[in-house]
């Protein structure tokens, strides 16, 4: 362990002057776009930005001096305190037994600079994070280790039945209540993925591109969007002279576009695989799943299992043909911003793994054969109305063009029927006395597993239209979100439904 | 652990059954309240358009009264048929509401899954006497209960049932 004098107010790595002043610029690098766009067309811009560049770095400096000379962090008994902020002086106080979990991040920057940023969820509303961004990595190392003891001792102080948690393997590292000062006890902790290049090619290329493209397209316009007013001022003119031209080039550029499209979506798809999932290590720990992910973002996650609400396992074509599935962890909310983001994504495991993970998160899991059936026909109504919204107007527009000819439009029925069929065949709802298992998907075959204790509670959704084919949905809230599940025969339901919450009333698990 | 996943033989249809429970309807005075607000914000507006439409004689602002009409009425409807629709129950270890007419649903939150609970009033809840049941679950939004109408005691009453049954729990 670092030797390392807690106990004063302690600053961060030199270096971190550095963290702040990237930080600070970043923000001025859209103002700055903004001005050189003007400056574009009027070069008085220009002089002011060359005459204001030179103070506005030194301010911006002196600013981010001072953000790195007034951030101290200490801990005082139990307590992790950080002051920070220039003009707003700010104190927090992190007491150890309301701290959720401690992620050790790292961008390109602290990278480059060989620091690492440390993060603390802690319980609370929204689930307030702490960052301290710029330390040495053997630093944020034992002070992560010194708060989860502290942690841990003052949960154990708190209550004797603690050791209640499901474990799967190797009890003897949980014994007595640990010191302060020890660090947090190993369970053997088994390597659940490390994904090799290899691994990571036929990941980025099973990607959904489709999803990839669109996404990438959202982005586009959402940042060209910024700076559309200025485009449109200066560019139009431009556009109108060469109207014609570009009319005539249209169908072509279309074509090609599409074709570009196709490229930079499979580019795309890579390209985030790497940056997300690069030499991604999953390890199960007795207690946690640990993952460490990112090539020039590199953070390494700790989600503690008695977190973990449920479980999706998704697929597709592509992935299945190599043998991969993607696994979600969805943790309770608590945990603070984990759940939002998609950080806790295990891409590439196989069916081994698979079962290794699901294992290791309910011991008790074995994948439940009695099961109830959804009814594809009302899939089928369903998306045959929903399509109508769009067919129904694109066939009055086409008759004005094309009159009977129009009529072909309706065809499309026959595909979405079809889908729509196929995907309400795959919808099974299996259950036994501790776990339930959804099934849904024939493209993107999807599976997911929920402990029973975790159900919050469950609601039955009806309407009219439905009542009178005597079928409902079925709605199931944990503290990870709910999941529902549709077009189900109604006394089946009801029959589940009972069964459910007796299933939560009598059990003396914890959801968490 | 080996016994919780043996213990399969439960007869699910001998399990006590949600729909045999005998649920408790809203006073009706309720429905009242659902009328004036329902006035309030669709009826009142028929009458201020309309006006407005004598004066103005645009077509377009008989139609949006005539839209506004026809909402009010329906609400008006809907509101008479929701009533009955809309009732409650609690048993000993949960406590179950019904609601809907047209999308209808219903939410059972066992009591050892109650974070907290709450009554609020609004004024105009306050002028009938009503008021509101909330009761919280770790689920979020989407699993959280929200009871109106009911009496300012009963509601009262129900919250102290409640969160003595979940603190039991907790």
């Amino acid at each position: 362990m670092h030797e390392w004098n807690l106990r004063e107010p302690t600053r961060q790595s030199v270096l971190g002057v550095l963290v702040y002043l990237l930080r600070n610029l970043r923000g001025l690098i859209s103002l700055f776009v903004a001005l050189l766009l003007i400056g574009a067309a009027q070069p008085v811009i220009w002089i002011i930005i060359g005459v204001a560049l030179l103070p506005g770095i030194v301010i911006v400096s002196i600013i981010a001096y001072w953000q790195y000379r007034n951030f101290t962090f200490h801990m005082e008994e139990d307590d992790l305190i950080i002051h920070q902020g220039i003009f707003f002086k700010e104190r927090t106080v992190i007491s150890a037994d309301r701290i959720q979990s401690i992620r050790i991040a790292q961008n390109l920057l602290q990278r480059l600079l060989g620091l690492v940023a440390l993060k603390v969820d802690t319980a609370g509303s929204g689930g307030a994070e702490l960052v301290i961004p710029a330390l040495e990595r053997p630093k944020a190392v034992s002070l992560k280790e010194l708060l989860y003891s502290k942690k841990e001792a003052a949960l154990a102080e708190g209550s004797a039945e603690e050791g209640s948690e499901s474990e799967g393997t190797g009890t003897e590292a949980q014994g007595a209540p640990q010191d302060g000062a020890t660090v947090r006890p190993k369970a053997p902790a088994r390597i659940l993925v490390k994904l090799g290049l290899g691994d990571l090619l036929l990941v980025g290329l099973t990607e959904n591109h489709l999803r990839t493209g669109f996404v990438a397209l959202a982005v586009m316009f959402g940042y060209v969007s910024q700076y559309q007013e200025f485009i449109e001022r200066y560019f139009s003119d431009y556009f109108d002279e060469y109207a014609n031209e570009l009319a005539n080039a249209g169908i072509a550029f279309a074509l090609g576009a599409l074709i570009v499209y196709a490229v930079l979506s499979v580019a795309l798809s890579l390209i985030r695989t790497f940056l997300r999932f690069f030499n991604l290590r999953a390890a199960l720990h007795s207690d946690a799943v640990e993952i460490e992910t990112g090539l020039l973002k590199r953070e390494s996650d700790r989600i503690p299992l008695r977190k973990v609400q449920f479980v999706e396992w998704k697929t597709n074509p592509l992935r299945r043909l190599v043998g991969f599935e993607s696994a979600r962890l969805h943790p309770s909310n608590s945990v603070g911003d984990v759940s939002k983001q998609e950080r806790i994504e295990i891409p590439a495991l196989r069916r081994a793994q698979s079962g290794m993970l699901a294992e290791g998160l309910f011991p008790a899991y074995v994948p439940p054969r009695q099961g109830l059936k959804a009814d594809p026909a009302a899939y089928v109504r369903i998306s045959c109305i929903v399509s109508s919204f769009l067919i129904v107007p694109a066939l009055f527009v086409l008759y004005s063009w094309l009159q009977w000819q129009a009529a072909f439009i309706l065809l499309l029925y026959l595909p979405i029927a079809f889908l729509a069929w196929m995907y309400g065949r795959r919808v099974r709802l299996h259950f036994d006395r501790s776990h339930i298992l959804l099934r849904k998907g024939w493209i993107f075959p999807s599976r997911m597993v929920l402990p029973l204790h975790k159900l919050q509670c469950v609601s039955i959704i009806s309407n009219i239209f439905l009542e009178r084919r005597s079928l409902c949905h079925l709605s199931m809230h944990t503290a990870a979100g709910s999941r529902t599940v549709r077009y189900m025969k109604r006394d089946q339901v009801s029959e589940l439904y009972n069964y459910l919450i007796y299933c939560i009333e009598t059990s003396d698990k914890d959801w968490m | 652990m080996q016994d919780i996943w043996n213990n399969l033989e439960v007869d699910v249809s001998a399990l006590p059954a949600i729909e045999e429970v005998h649920f408790q309807k809203h006073p009706i005075r309720y429905r009242a309240y659902r009328y004036t607000l329902s006035t309030i914000w669709l009826g009142i507006p028929v009458l201020l358009i309309s006006a407005l439409a004598l004066l103005l004689a645009e077509w377009w602002l008989w139609m949006l009264a005539g839209a506004f009409f026809f909402l009010f009425g329906f609400s008006l409807i809907a509101i008479s048929i929701g009533y009955h629709k809309r009732c409650y129950a609690l048993r000993q270890k949960d406590f179950s509401y019904r609601e809907g007419w047209l999308f209808s649903s219903m939410t059972t939150v066992p009591f050892n899954r109650i974070q907290h609970t709450e009554v609020s009033q609004g004024p105009l809840e306050r002028k009938y006497g009503l008021s509101r049941l909330h009761i919280y679950t770790a689920g979020g939004s989407s699993s959280d209960l929200s009871v109106p109408g009911l009496e300012s005691e009963e509601a009262a009453q129900l919250r102290d049932y409640v969160a003595r049954k979940a603190s039991q729990y907790a």
